[in-house]
């Protein structure tokens, strides 16, 4: 919410203003101890009482509850609890349950439109509170009435308004032990409370009562005036805070390297062309990102798969090459063997049959294919392997002595590309119980002639060998500490550097070649904790008042994995040895370098995908009787339309708000049949117009048509609710527990069309307060069929797209729709901006991130909403910049 | 206590079929059962194996529940399958997940069933930060048994876990795919790579045995190293970060007792068992070839604690060979449509016949005086009884073995409505010799199963 003028204008009021409530609430309370004794504190000596004296009843009795009991809610109470209520009401409550049983009556009558009118009020209001279409409600009335009551002789709205309603709409349900949903009232006796200590519930009422989800629609309800103030307070209390006072950098866990980061990463450390991690477990998602250091966890089975990935990328980068030349070994899990069975290290052959290697050449030239092999000797010749190319016999091998494992050479010239390398058993000899000569294949290994660029990298790493005037340890520690230092992303200690020294040491003492020992050390380093999280080292890790600026190097890993899931470039480690990469201008400069690097595809791959949910594309299964059409190649054009669209406007730097409203999109052939486009042809995509089309923005995408529809049919629910969240940034509650199922309505009404079956289903005013917005923003976009096809019927219903907002905005269809959508491009930049600040961090958001928010929201609208100053607004930001010790601050 | 298959020529070569469709088969694994005399393990004191099988989204019950109960019951439509071995197991009605309920939480039944699945315990309500339900049971049992093997325990799954955002109304992903939680906030990642799971299990013995000796040892120095670094590095780390680094600390321990464990055992011979290198794209038989794991892994006790997730829980995997084409998930809300109950009641039963394949092999390898099955306890089951109307009670429920003949088999059991599940858990940790009192939300432990 906007700040208001008072608390911008006039920071020293502010700030008394926080003060006078921390110091002067109590005072009060303990000046008038008798009069206004804070409901709370009443509730507590009625706890008391409960337990002291057991009487149940002595609760029900006082002058409060009588109140109460003339409008008791339901409070869908879990069984056990409902017992002890009912045996609770029994004895004083005969009245509530009556007037609740007539309260619900008058409900299930009730005609949709008596609703609106009458009891439904209070929603529309509610609902006109959350889409106020300049996206945000005008504090000021509350404000000024707050900053008045912030003086010490007026009492604070905290006490006069807050604490009645809570007293007269939820403490029936929300008070004690009992206290259900883990609201509890009783905890809360002190406007700190809001802001500072049980915040999350605070944020949870606030969005219950916003909505009108809360009261539950059978209990009194609070008039629609009422209702604003209360909301406009919370607002107030929740959001709109001094940032000067609230000067809070947060703190982020350390980051485990996701699987996307940690293939990246060793693909920049060491030049790696395969992707590791992509066996490794799923990552955890937290936020709705996969990036998140408290929720990203490492199991025995990850651990092992690093240990396997470490040695697989030392293998690829840095092989043994010697001197010239370059081997491959190929196990057994690697040849097809025909006609055979697995013996320890051997495929063994019976009678006839090969093994075969698919060898992709990637140098032409002579290499050597090494064989290992035995045999059972038996009939009087050596058992005999031929050698095969592609299908060819080059060469036959008398196989030497029984049982006796060798290898088996021999020189082959191939040229680039795959080839087949088969050994054959040829001369099978076998007497029932007497003789029987059978071939054993073990592994394969080719040396192919070593490319000078691999050469040259592997000589360049090995940089330093012992010889008569160097040590293998001052060896080792000249190939090592450049690696370490770039494997952890910062300088390395001596001490962190010796540890590998000393492994390096051992193992040639162990009598093993120093180039082998190298490879392990690199192993161990690319399994270090060091390496695989990222870690940042504070002087007062757990005093969360200490704060810092991060390091160069932490802000070039920052910068690095935000928008490369990568690690940082040289470059990046230069300005950072250099102490330069903080200085404003050049670290502006740095985010447009690499905005345009090449690397910054993985912001689309993994930003994107997941802001978007574009990964639930990989899941739905629309219905394949009435969606013939739909196949993965459609889930995989429908994904990338929206990634390319997201792509361009980061590369040409375009407004943000393109994704709300582009009138351009990129399709190819099967898309533009999907979408009904002419003009396309081939698999490639290519940049369309879409003027004349009814189509502008993601919201119109087949890919986000889908996944916020059901297999056999649209959710307009769904979608609603994706705008509500992904659009204008107001996740909805869930339903209040015990709220009747959607089915339910249809069994009363199977013909009806979906939007007269929906209606009927908000006819119950339980579903009604979410669903009226959430439903009217659905509808908006019916023309598009479960999956983003344009039609004007669904099954014998004529579509109908138009709709009011609870605002008053009309529409008809969704390009109208959407032009609303785009007028609340605040909500919209504020959704996005806390999206990709969250992933940024790699940490959930705090109320005290909004101050960071709000500045990067007005670099962002004084910019034109150009994508690159959202992300400067990011990188500049406080909490991106700075960090704090652990724990929370008091 | 170890014993492994002898590194002897109990196989003939020349008899051993090949192809991955012989490989369900049973011929393989009668071929690997020693033919000299020699039996796996001394009679009479064969250890006790652990299995936990889970499928999602529920089952339609009135075709899984057989109509009467005891010894002399008829199973039921959806369990006949089972009924060559009908003697050796139980199945039992009347179960629950009680902590599944939402207890005012709002929806997120589907997470909430697989997270209470093992553990009965309540999981807090985030897709964020602190996820936290409970330690399964699994992983207790994995403190009584786990330190004799060289696996402590095995978490297999055919699906990988989901990367959507949240998976459940709220609830992180890592509730809906995962039963096994070695401590309260940490989940076991699953295996869903049969190929990663025989290497894992046998190791993937590439190079001669000196070779791999070699790696083991080296492999040891490296886990030496970085455990040093990272206490070391904990030091210097707030209370947050600390707990992160002691994951990586436990993990890295785990896999140096597992080497440890290796190099004091005999090695184990390969079994013969072919396994394609990819993940096979074919359901059955990659739940097969899972199955098939399962009874090696226990055969060759590398562990005697196992856990299966046929599904992750909300699966909206498609059942072609049964000629289900819808969705499982999206059916499971079958509002009673009589052709969608059919679909489901048709993979319920699928999933029975697959299960009933496994306890059958299970029965026919023989160990001491009896099968490998009567020194086992595996139940299969799921963290929903009605799908579609989400309910946590009244669960499918089928327990397979006689633990060493101390569960009586060959009955159905009703138990009073809303016995914990964990009734039965706790009794399945006393007979590993576990000495917790009490687990989860157990009020005692599930009499009826005994002798």
């Amino acid at each position: 919410m906007a700040v208001t003028p008072a608390a911008t204008d006039s920071r020293p009021a502010g700030r008394n203003r926080i003060e006078s409530l921390r110091t002067e609430q109590p005072r009060r309370a303990r000046k008038q101890p008798s009069t206004s004794k804070s409901p709370a504190d009443r509730l507590r000596k009625d706890q008391d009482l409960w337990e002291d004296e057991f009487d149940l009843d002595a609760r029900a009795a006082t002058p409060e509850k009588k109140r109460s009991q003339e409008r008791l809610p339901d409070c869908r109470l879990p069984q056990r609890t409902a017992n002890r209520r009912n045996s609770r009401l029994d004895k004083g409550g005969a009245v509530a349950s009556r007037s609740r049983r007539i309260t619900r009556w008058t409900f299930s009558e009730m005609r949709p439109w008596q609703i609106a009118a009458g009891t439904g009020g209070f929603l529309i209001a509610a609902l006109v509170i959350m889409l106020a279409p300049d996206g945000s409600v005008d504090p000021g009335r509350i404000g000024d009435q707050h900053l008045a009551a912030a003086e010490p002789t007026q009492p604070d709205l905290f006490t006069t308004k807050l604490q009645p309603f809570v007293e007269e709409f939820c403490q029936d349900c929300h008070l004690g032990e009992e206290a259900q949903a883990g609201v509890d009232f009783a905890k809360w006796t002190h406007p700190d409370a809001i802001v500072t200590g049980d915040r999350k519930h605070w944020e949870k009422i606030l969005a219950m009562v916003e909505i009108g989800a809360m009261p539950p629609p059978d209990a009194g309800q609070p008039s629609t005036e009422t209702r604003r103030e209360i909301v406009a307070y919370l607002e107030d209390k929740l959001y709109n805070l001094d940032c000067d006072l609230i000067d809070d950098p947060g703190r982020v866990t350390v980051r485990r390297l996701n699987r996307a980061e940690y293939n990246n990463t060793v693909r920049d450390l060491l030049g790696v062309t395969f992707t590791p991690a992509d066996s490794f477990p799923s990552d955890d998602v937290g936020y709705g990102f996969d990036n998140m250091g408290d929720v990203l966890s490492l199991s025995p089975l990850l651990m092992e798969k690093y240990l396997d990935a470490a040695e697989q990328v030392t293998e690829q980068a840095l092989p043994m090459i010697s001197p010239e030349s370059l081997r491959e070994k190929f196990g057994l899990n690697d040849l097809n063997a025909e006609s055979s069975r697995r013996d320890g290290e051997f495929w063994s052959f019976p009678s006839a049959g090969r093994a075969t290697l698919k060898y992709n050449a990637q140098f032409s030239g002579q290499h050597v294919i090494r064989i290992r092999a035995q045999a059972d000797q038996a009939g009087d010749e050596p058992a005999r392997m031929q050698l095969e190319l592609d299908g060819k016999a080059v060469h036959t091998w008398d196989i030497r002595g029984n049982r006796r494992p060798d290898v088996y050479e021999h020189p082959l010239h191939l040229t680039t590309g795959e080839h087949r390398i088969s050994a054959r058993f040829i001369n099978d000899y076998y007497v029932k119980n007497k003789a029987d000569r059978n071939l054993y294949i073990g592994r394969f290994e080719v040396q192919s002639p070593a490319p000078a660029d691999l050469v040259d990298r592997v000589s360049k790493f090995v940089s330093a060998r012992p010889d008569k005037d160097t040590t293998v340890s001052h060896a080792a520690e000249q190939v090592l500490r450049p690696f370490i230092e770039r494997a952890f992303r910062r300088r390395a200690t001596a001490e962190e550097v010796q540890q590998f020294v000393s492994i390096v040491e051992a193992i040639v003492n162990d009598g093993e070649s120093y180039d082998f020992a190298v490879r392990l050390a690199v192993q161990a380093v690319l399994v270090s904790p060091s390496f695989l999280f990222r870690v940042e080292f504070d002087q007062k890790p757990d005093d969360p008042h200490s704060e810092r600026e991060v390091s160069d190097f932490e802000l070039a890993s920052r910068l690095s994995y935000f928008l490369w899931s990568s690690m940082p470039d040289d470059e990046l480690f230069r300005l950072a040895r250099e102490g330069k990469l903080k200085e404003k201008v050049t670290l502006s400069a740095q985010v447009k370098r690499m905005l345009k690097d090449q690397k910054s595809q993985a912001l689309v791959d993994n930003f994107a995908e997941q802001w978007l949910n574009l990964r639930m594309l990989d899941e739905v299964v629309p219905d394949p009787k009435l969606f013939a059409d739909f196949d993965d190649r459609l889930r995989q054009d429908m994904k990338h339309e929206t990634l390319l669209l997201f792509a361009e406007v980061m590369k040409q730097d375009r407004s943000v708000l393109d994704f709300l409203d582009a009138d351009f999109t990129f399709i190819n052939e099967r898309l533009a049949r999907h979408y009904g486009m002419e003009g396309v042809r081939g698999d490639a995509f290519q940049q369309v117009s879409l003027k004349g089309f009814p189509r502008a923005g993601v919201l119109t995408h087949a890919s986000i048509l889908t996944i916020t529809s059901n297999p056999d049919r649209t959710s307009p629910v769904k979608r609603g609710k994706w705008i509500l969240e992904n659009i204008l940034g107001k996740e909805p509650p869930p339903p209040p527990p015990g709220v009747p199922e959607l089915e339910e309505t249809q069994t009363s009404a199977p013909n009806a069309s979906l939007r007269e079956q929906l209606e009927k289903h908000r006819a119950d005013p339980g579903c009604a307060s979410c669903h009226t917005t959430m439903d009217a923003l659905g509808f908006g976009f019916e023309n598009f069929d479960a999956i983003g096809v344009w039609r004007d019927k669904d099954g014998t219903h004529a579509i109908d797209s138009s709709g009011v907002l609870p605002s008053g905005e009309k529409f008809n269809g969704p390009v109208e729709l959407v032009q609303i959508l785009k007028a609340r491009k605040d909500k919209f930049s504020r959704a996005l901006a806390e999206k990709m600040l969250t992933y940024a961090l790699g940490r959930g958001l705090s109320y005290y991130d909004r101050c960071a928010v709000d500045d990067i929201l007005k670099q962002l609208s004084q910019n034109n909403y150009r994508f690159s100053e959202m992300i400067l607004g990011i990188v500049h930001s406080k909490p991106f910049l700075k960090r704090r010790g652990d724990g929370d601050r008091k | 206590m170890s014993f492994h298959i002898l590194k002897s020529t109990t196989m003939q070569r020349r008899t051993v079929l090949r192809g991955v469709g012989t490989l369900m088969s049973l011929p393989l694994l009668d071929a690997m059962l020693p033919e000299n005399g020699v039996e796996a393990a001394p009679a009479g004191v064969a250890p006790i194996r652990l299995g936990y099988v889970f499928f999602p989204n529920g089952a339609i019950m009135p075709d899984w529940t057989p109509g009467t109960e005891g010894s002399d019951y008829e199973l039921s439509k959806t369990l006949k399958p089972l009924e060559p071995v009908k003697s050796d197991i139980n199945v039992i009605s009347g179960l629950a997940q009680e902590q599944g309920y939402a207890h005012g939480d709002g929806p997120g039944d589907h997470a909430r069933s697989a997270a209470t699945f093992l553990t009965g315990v309540h999981p807090v309500k985030t897709a964020g930060a602190n996820i936290r339900v409970g330690r399964s049971v699994d992983q207790v049992a994995v403190d009584a048994i786990g330190k004799t093997t060289r696996l402590p325990s095995l978490e297999i799954g055919l699906e990988r876990g989901r990367t959507a955002g949240n998976c459940d109304s709220g609830y992180s992903c890592a509730y809906s795919s995962t039963i096994s939680w070695k401590t309260p906030t940490t989940p076991m990642a699953k295996e869903i790579n049969p190929r990663l799971v025989f290497n894992r299990l046998f190791g993937d013995k590439e190079g001669t045995a000196e070779e791999r000796a070699k790696k083991a040892k080296y492999r040891r120095s490296i886990l030496d190293l970085v455990a040093r670094d990272a206490k070391r590095l904990r030091s210097r780390l707030g209370q947050t970060d600390q707990r992160k680094i002691d994951e990586y600390f436990t993990s890295v321990r785990e896999i140096e007792e597992r080497i440890e464990q290796a190099r004091k055992s005999a090695e184990l011979e390969t079994p013969d068992f072919e396994i394609p290198n990819e993940i096979p794209r074919d359901t059955t038989l990659h739940m097969n070839l899972m199955y098939d794991l399962m009874l090696l892994a226990y055969r060759t006790n590398s562990t005697r604690v196992i856990t299966y997730m046929l599904a992750n829980e909300g699966s909206n995997r498609s059942y072609p060979m049964v000629d289900v084409k819808g969705g499982h998930h999206q059916l499971s809300h079958h509002r009673n449509d009589t052709s969608k109950v059919a679909d489901l009641q048709k993979i319920d039963e699928y999933t029975v016949t697959q299960f009933a394949g496994f306890v059958k092999k299970m029965r026919e390898t023989r160990e001491g005086e009896g099968s490998l099955l009567d020194h086992s306890m595996i139940v299969l089951g799921s963290g929903l009884g009605d799908g579609n109307r989400h309910r946590h009670e009244d669960l499918p429920v089928i327990l397979a073995g006689r633990a060493g003949g101390t569960v009586s088999t060959g009955r159905h059991l009703r138990v009073p409505n809303k016995t914990p599940l964990n009734n039965l858990f706790l009794s399945m940790l006393h007979r590993v010799g576990s000495p917790v009192d009490s687990f989860g939300d157990s009020t005692g432990e599930l009499k009826k199963i005994d002798v």
